[in-house]
């Protein structure tokens, strides 16, 4: 019988269920925390398939995570569903500019600070971070990094002594 | 008089020219940090506190208790000159703060507000010596089950306490647990959760995690509003009070401490509540209850004691049974556990140097408050003004170097960076981090008291219902969710939380 449907009759059915499905997911706020919590939840069980869960005279490595686990992924279950039946629209917004450059230029430092030393990767670190506002001109973005690093450096280094390489193992 | 041989044997330790040089560093860079605008007390320990790894416990301690008061003042303060307050319990101190900053009376809103710390950390602290040392005692006869109930309850009345729902605080909470799992079992040596990851392997550090959670979830978070930059710098006024002020404020200021100090005991985010309540009893008990909302100074004076009231006394809890009641106390037993110091029970016998010395430290970091901020208050404010590009590059460093310094390892940086962006996106989810982060905390310490419930009772979950105390906890948890939960509740208490 479906064979015999149009096709631009089919085309619209498709339209119109897209379409619902935009409708439903109104609070995006709700369905994307679900989505967090009920995919931690299943991968954490998928995980702790193999520990041993116990009994409750002797509770074994498993038993809480594994309940927790549960419990999570059906919290994050219900939130899914409830986002769908809800009415009220909460739209997410996230401008993800800011958080890569700060998440990348973390990650950039965290790989150099062993070989370029605290310094040199301060500065990098400064001078990364600031594309994220985008509103310091090079020649501010430079002297911001060598005032910064050179600060961390006296206070953390110098002052208080801790350990944390001066010149990397690349420069030595 | 136990009472003053204690809380002498506190001050002899903490009287010294080194104990007060910490104190007044730790007051001093916690007010510089907390004025930041965005940057709450967790926050601003979890960045200041690489500054205290190379000094012996005592003074570390010290230090961060003049951190701690100084980042509650200085969310006062951008709450008074900016209508921006930097973590909850200022919220209320806004209100009428920033009225009276608006009409050039900032110096006095923020004199006040630091009188009025001052008299209720005073009182507070006099509470807290009365009553740790039995409440201690007490805690001691506490066995497995009681302590299970006990953590139990605390997570609930932090859900209880958190913004927004409810049931979103609870998953936090959840989730928090999860990632408290990861790392080699103690017991069996299985790797939970590792993903054959060797940093993981003493579980997630939790300093990685508050930075990321509250540190650059907060840049981000700032960087993506376009209001943040440049504030235009209030006139801050003359600091000095008339004697028909000081009228007006002592009764606030003594109200403020009652309420303050009962509240502040409860597990969850006291201070907020107990600055809540204060503002709406000045405003009831006053003959003109239209000025609140007008820069009213008994709206400053009131809530601000309240709040450093239940800052003080939420220390009970985490110094008597070692068990945090909020984000911030969970900070705190972090920074301690760094220096080796297990807060708890058997803290105060073992230990009482550092448990009185750490008492009174508080009074005299509340003190410092007084000598050092006010004078500075012009500082604070040109603080404030810094334009924020300038200002985030530099808190991300100190958040890298912290976290990088603690365990001198790259791997926990990385692990910041994962729960940056788990922050940010939950956030926007509408769900607040605090819970997740106590979750973090607790969350062992519920697996091991289960633990040792079950061997003990053999896998009988009736005990925990058998055994009087631990009853009575969980009948009060299961209320404070009924509460909560029921529709009338749930909306005023959502609209208390909201902001």
């Amino acid at each position: 019988m479906n064979d015999a449907m149009p096709a631009d009759q089919n085309d619209e059915n498709v339209k119109k269920a897209e379409s619902m499905m935009l409708l439903k997911i109104k609070n995006q706020q709700d369905f994307v925390a679900g989505i967090i919590f009920a995919g931690a939840g299943v991968i954490a069980l998928l995980l702790a398939w193999n520990y041993s869960f116990g009994t409750l005279r002797q509770v074994g490595p498993g038993f809480f995570p594994i309940v927790v686990a549960w419990l999570l992924a059906a919290f994050g279950l219900i939130m899914i569903l409830r986002s769908l039946a809800s009415k009220q629209s909460e739209a997410i917004s996230l401008s993800l500019w800011p958080l890569t450059i700060i998440v990348i230029s973390s990650l950039v430092f965290g790989t150099l600070i062993r070989p370029l030393g605290l310094p040199l990767s301060a500065a990098l670190l400064v001078l990364l971070s600031t594309l994220a506002s985008r509103s310091l001109g090079w020649l501010a973005a430079i002297s911001l990094a060598i005032g910064i690093a050179a600060f961390v450096t006296l206070v953390f280094i110098v002052g208080l002594g801790l350990q944390m390489p001066l010149l990397g193992s690349l420069l030595r | 008089m136990d009472l003053i041989a204690n809380l002498q044997l506190g001050f002899s330790t903490i009287l010294t020219m080194d104990a007060l040089f910490y104190c007044l560093v730790g007051a001093f860079l916690g007010t510089l940090i907390g004025v930041l605008p965005g940057i709450g007390p967790a926050a601003t320990i979890s960045l200041l506190l690489p500054f205290t790894f190379s000094i012996e416990p005592l003074s570390a301690l010290i230090m961060l208790a003049g951190i701690y008061y100084g980042s509650q003042y200085g969310g006062s303060t951008t709450a008074i000159l900016l209508n921006l307050p930097g973590e909850a319990s200022s919220v209320i101190t806004a209100i009428d703060g920033y009225k009276m900053a608006r009409q050039e009376k900032a110096g006095k809103a923020l004199a006040t507000a630091a009188i009025g710390s001052f008299v209720a950390g005073t009182i507070a602290i006099v509470i807290i010596a009365a009553v740790a040392v039995p409440v201690a005692e007490l805690a001691l006869k506490f066995g497995a089950p009681e302590y299970f109930s006990l953590v139990l309850l605390g997570l609930v009345a932090c859900v209880v306490m958190a913004h927004g729902s409810v049931f979103k605080a609870l998953a936090m909470v959840l989730l928090g647990i999860l990632f408290g799992t990861v790392g080699v079992d103690a017991n069996t040596g299985l790797e939970r959760f590792m993903f054959g990851l060797p940093g993981l392997a003493d579980g997630m550090s939790f300093v990685a995690a508050a930075m990321g959670l509250f540190g650059i979830t907060e840049i981000v978070a700032n960087l993506s509003s376009k209001e943040a930059g440049a504030q235009g710098t209030q006139k801050v006024g003359s600091l000095i009070l008339s004697r028909q002020d000081v009228r007006d404020i002592t009764p606030p200021i003594l109200r403020g401490t009652v309420i303050g100090s009962l509240i502040g005991v409860l597990p969850g985010s006291g201070a907020l509540l107990a600055s809540f309540i204060s503002y709406t009893v000045e405003k009831r008990v006053a003959r003109d209850p239209s000025r609140f909302g007008n820069g009213a100074i008994e709206g400053v004076a009131g809530p601000e004691s309240a709040n450093n009231a239940a800052a003080q006394t939420s220390f009970i809890p985490m110094l008597t049974l070692g068990i945090p009641s909020n984000a911030i106390m969970a900070m705190m037993i972090g920074a301690m556990m760094i220096q080796g110091v297990q807060p708890g029970p058997s803290m105060i016998a073992n230990q009482p140097e550092l448990f009185w010395g750490l008492i009174a430290s508080m009074w005299v970091g509340n003190a410092m408050l007084l000598v050092l901020n006010l004078p500075l208050v012009g500082v604070w404010a040109r603080i404030i003004s810094v334009p924020y590009n300038l200002l985030y590059p530099f808190i991300l460093v100190l958040c890298c170097v912290g976290v990088f310094a603690i365990n001198n390892t790259e791997f926990d940086i990385f692990l910041m960076c994962f729960f940056a962006v788990l922050g940010v996106i939950l956030t926007r989810a509408g769900c607040e981090p605090a819970p997740l982060l106590l979750g973090m905390i607790l969350g062992p310490m519920m697996e091991t008291y289960f633990a040792r419930t079950m061997a003990l009772a053999r896998g009988d979950l009736m005990i925990f219902l058998t055994r009087p105390v631990s009853a009575g906890l969980l009948v009060v948890a299961l209320g404070l969710i009924v509460l909560a939960c029921m529709p009338k509740i749930a909306k005023s208490r959502e609209k208390v939380l909201a902001e």
